[in-house]
């Protein structure tokens, strides 16, 4: 017979709970658990830290009144991802009129890629160059799992613009990344 | 067939993420195809490292500015998580859409939505999918290049099944666009021949031209909604002109949705070897030649062949190199339809390999093969002018040129400049030259391209009837006709600027010993920016030294108020619509500002337009004249940067600063739809010249340093 000696480690609903309950030590503990994610997501589209930390900043501070509309049991952190995507590309869209420089910030020391594989830092160096059109449906698609109807949803273009550009980016990053 | 994965395809096969029946299918594709196995195995480490690629880590104080933030009450209201369930996207961009991606498929699709709308201007076709005949509804909403006008006017070249070479196509005024409200309305009937057409929107007088990188176009479908086989030939081949890559996409649905047929994979094949490097020139045509061997099995154990496909088969294995498949189509095709336009052309081609050598027995061969009449027979008229020009063989330039201006009138310029190269029939040259003269003035004004303006259309007809002037008002001179020539060269010296004539006028006067009529013009050569520095002190000399140097800078300044004049009737003046952002390979952002007191140059490119690539030595070299004159060059290609883009670069010697246009920033801030295109901006940063004449860019350029 089994006895439970430890309490169960908190689901992502209990936690969902707890937030949507106004909990700051929740809400702490879901930043501890999904910061990084959200984090990255909202990075990969920005490609600014300044920006992403904007964005990471807003929806948590956010979370507890969004967490409203969160009836996915057990997918907080990818339903996290999807708010962030979509914060962040809201941030774009304003960028948009700001101009300013993505991926500029990259050229710092970058601790991040320490470990990488020259594979790894190719390749991101090309995603670096990529048109912003491209490399946010390669981002979407590739990187954070969306459909082309979703892409295109979220974009507003068509699924067959979305399947181009993403064709596109691939050819772009293939040869980008070979010739580093 | 081999229809070859894409790469996403081949990156999810690759993350095993295809169901069993796509996973299936792209397997049996890799067990016989190298060049995508490799790709695979690529393209698979490369998600790998990409989705195994961590971002930076959250900055350390984010989280006390949240608790903060949170602890203060702030509220923030986050975007609907999900994605709204698809909904229409609206209207005028569906309209775009309708313009935009004509082709079933999503894949299939060539052109963006997005970029068709950031013009600003829409053109609705509906419907968006017609049928043979179809009668056609347009909706336009002008951008800021078209707006506020009261009428505008629907341009298209229409092409038909078989016709004349799109390049050949004249456009035509399909509509006058009626204003209502901020919409311009018109319909028409597509006639039953035509099976692709191209449409651009322009002012009455066609000053400014809408044509949206001539994308804007209409595919003819089938009773299913399918694209007919002829329209996507005719769309290739029309796309074969600027677009080498879309030109291939379409070739590439041809062979998606017709393999058996042998039209989409020459294009292809053309399209394939264009884009591909020197490296794999060998593998696409070894591909081709057993793609051909496959189709030529296919096809002869098919019923009911036509003509089309048969001949299309002889060009493709002659394409592919492969003598043996062609001889044998080549003789199905003679033996069923002898008459064919294909056969014929084939056998114009027979006939100049046979009597290679013996150009008696090959015209003797053209006259028989003339006299059996025939649709085709320009094509032979053609072959036979050229053979006649390059043995220099002046009867048979006149009979032969004759003939092919008869048939196709826009060839009688090019008949007026072989004819009049040939002294020992100089009248009959003249002549010639007198209705090449008339055709120019008459028939050439319709015969306007659909994406250039009237101005510039008018500055090439206008320079073409300064070369026949030329060359007219000589003749006449060499013929003893003094003073008919001299009256002649003074028209043509009215006409345009252009150095060469110049120098011609100029030995003609002083030949006449009209010294201070060559020095007028020879001042004009010296006033062009093209001409070298040492070249005032040889003129002078020539004129015998008998004219101060005063009065010879006197004449160059009168001059240099001529080549203004000439210059400023193409003149406009418009500011740049915001700033003008470009990006450099690494896709770091620059801002042109306007330039400290001289004028730029910003020169759009591409090494995918045919056009486009054919001028840039000349654009290389204009740069450096212009950068040593202070000029600022900014160039922008429309292409990716990367490793065959510099390889490109360097092979072709480009020393002039290259940027890009990831977003169409800058081809929206100067309102620039397509390449070539030069635009000459002031030193206060307006635009003063947009042309797509490289050689008029240094005198405009001149023009507007020397007076600001």
């Amino acid at each position: 017979m089994l006895r439970l000696t430890t309490p169960p480690p908190e689901t992502d609903d209990d936690l969902a709970h707890a937030v949507r309950d106004g909990s700051l030590d929740a809400l702490g503990r879901a930043y501890a658990r999904h910061a990084a994610a959200v984090y990255a997501a909202a990075y990969r589209i920005l490609g600014v830290r300044a920006d992403a930390e904007d964005v990471l900043q807003d929806v948590f501070v956010g979370l507890a009144r969004a967490l409203a509309g969160y009836q996915e049991r057990g997918r907080l952190e990818a339903w996290l991802r999807r708010v962030a995507v979509r914060a962040a590309l809201m941030r774009l869209r304003a960028r948009g009129r700001r101009r300013e420089t993505p991926f500029a910030d990259l050229h710092e020391p970058a601790e991040h890629a320490a470990d990488g594989t020259l594979d790894r830092v190719a390749l991101q160096a090309a995603l670096r160059t990529l048109p912003e059109k491209l490399r946010i449906v390669f981002v979407l698609k590739e990187m954070e799992g969306y459909s082309h109807d979703e892409v295109a949803a979220l974009l507003g273009i068509s699924a067959g613009t979305s399947a181009v550009r993403l064709f596109r980016a691939w050819k772009l990053l293939r040869t980008g990344a070979t010739q580093s | 067939m081999i229809t070859h994965p894409s790469l996403p395809r081949l990156a999810a096969f690759a993350g095993g993420e295809l169901d069993d029946a796509g996973r299936a299918r792209v397997a049996r594709h890799l067990e016989r195809c190298a060049d995508c196995r490799r790709a695979s195995v690529e393209l698979g480490e490369a998600r790998d490292a990409l989705r195994r690629a961590t971002a930076p880590p959250p900055p350390a104080g984010a989280w006390n500015a949240i608790a903060a933030r949170v602890s203060a009450g702030e509220q923030v209201i986050l975007p609907a998580p999900e994605p709204a369930a698809q909904r229409p996207p609206p209207r005028w961009l569906r309209a775009a859409a309708v313009a935009a991606l004509l082709l079933a498929g999503g894949a299939a699709a060539l052109f963006s939505t997005r970029e068709a709308v950031a013009e600003n201007s829409v053109l609705q076709l509906s419907p968006d999918r017609p049928g043979t005949g179809a009668t056609v509804r347009v909706a336009y909403r002008p951008g800021t290049l078209l707006a506020g006008a009261d009428r505008l006017v629907l341009r298209a070249r229409l092409l038909d099944d078989d016709g004349e070479p799109a390049g050949e196509m004249v456009p035509v005024q399909v509509a006058q666009l009626r204003r209502e409200g901020r919409v311009y309305r018109a319909s028409f009937a597509l006639p039953d021949s035509i099976v692709y057409a191209v449409f651009a929107v322009e002012d009455e007088g066609g000053t400014r031209v809408d044509h949206n990188g001539e994308r804007w176009e209409l595919v003819v479908r089938d009773s299913a909604g399918r694209p007919l086989p002829r329209a996507l030939w005719r769309r290739s081949e029309d796309l074969d002109q600027r677009d080498t890559q879309a030109s291939l996409q379409t070739a590439l649905r041809m062979t998606e949705l017709s393999p058996g047929r042998p039209d989409g994979w020459i294009k292809r094949f053309y399209a394939e070897v264009e884009l591909a490097s020197q490296a794999r020139r060998d593998s696409v045509t070894r591909m081709h030649r057993e793609r051909a061997r496959a189709l030529s099995a296919a096809l002869a154990g098919r019923g009911g062949l036509t003509a089309g496909e048969v001949g299309t088969m002889v060009l493709y294995a002659d394409a592919v190199d492969d003598t043996t498949l062609a001889a044998e189509w080549r003789q199905r095709l003679y033996d069923r339809w002898p008459r064919d336009p294909g056969a014929y052309q084939q056998r114009v081609f027979a006939l100049t390999e046979l009597h290679r050598g013996d150009t008696p027995a090959l015209f003797a061969a053209m006259e028989e093969m003339w006299a059996e009449g025939g649709t085709a027979s320009a094509q032979l008229a053609l072959v036979a002018l050229q053979v006649a020009m390059q043995t220099r063989d002046a009867q048979a330039v006149l009979r032969w040129g004759d003939r092919l201006a008869a048939l196709k009138p826009a060839y009688s310029t090019m008949v007026a400049r072989a004819a009049i190269r040939m002294p020992a029939v100089r009248p009959e040259g003249m002549e010639r030259v007198r209705r090449a003269l008339h055709w120019l003035e008459n028939a050439y004004p319709a015969h306007r391209p659909l994406a250039v303006n009237a101005g510039d259309h008018r500055a090439e007809t206008d320079r073409a009837r300064g070369f026949f002037l030329g060359a007219l008002g000589h003749a006449l001179v060499e013929s003893g006709r003094q003073r008919a020539g001299m009256d002649t060269l003074q028209i043509a010296l009215g006409i345009t600027w252009d150095p060469a004539l110049f120098r011609g006028i100029a030995d003609a006067r002083l030949a006449q010993g009209d010294t201070a009529g060559a020095m007028a013009v020879l001042a004009r050569v010296a006033a062009d920016p093209g001409t070298a520095a040492g070249y005032a002190d040889s003129a002078r000399a020539r004129l015998g030294g008998v004219y101060r140097a005063d009065a010879w800078a006197r004449e160059v300044q009168a001059a240099r108020g001529r080549m203004r004049e000439y210059a400023m009737r193409r003149a406009e003046n418009r500011a740049v619509r915001g700033d003008l952002l470009l990006a450099d390979a690494a896709g770091a952002r620059t801002r042109i500002e306007p330039a400290n007191g001289a004028p730029t140059l910003v020169a759009f490119w591409s090494r995918f337009c045919p056009p486009s690539r054919a001028e840039l030595r000349e654009l290389e070299t204009v740069s450096r004249a212009l950068r040593s004159r202070g000029v600022r060059v900014v160039t922008v290609s429309a292409d990716a940067p990367g490793a065959d883009f510099r390889a490109f670069v360097a092979r072709n010697g480009l020393t002039f600063p290259i940027y890009f246009d990831p977003d169409r920033a800058a081809r929206r801030a100067l309102q620039n739809h397509g390449t070539p295109a030069y635009l000459v901006l002031d030193s206060a940063g307006r635009i003063r010249f947009d042309t797509i004449d490289l050689e008029d860019v240094l005198r405009q350029a001149e023009v507007l340093r020397a007076t600001p």
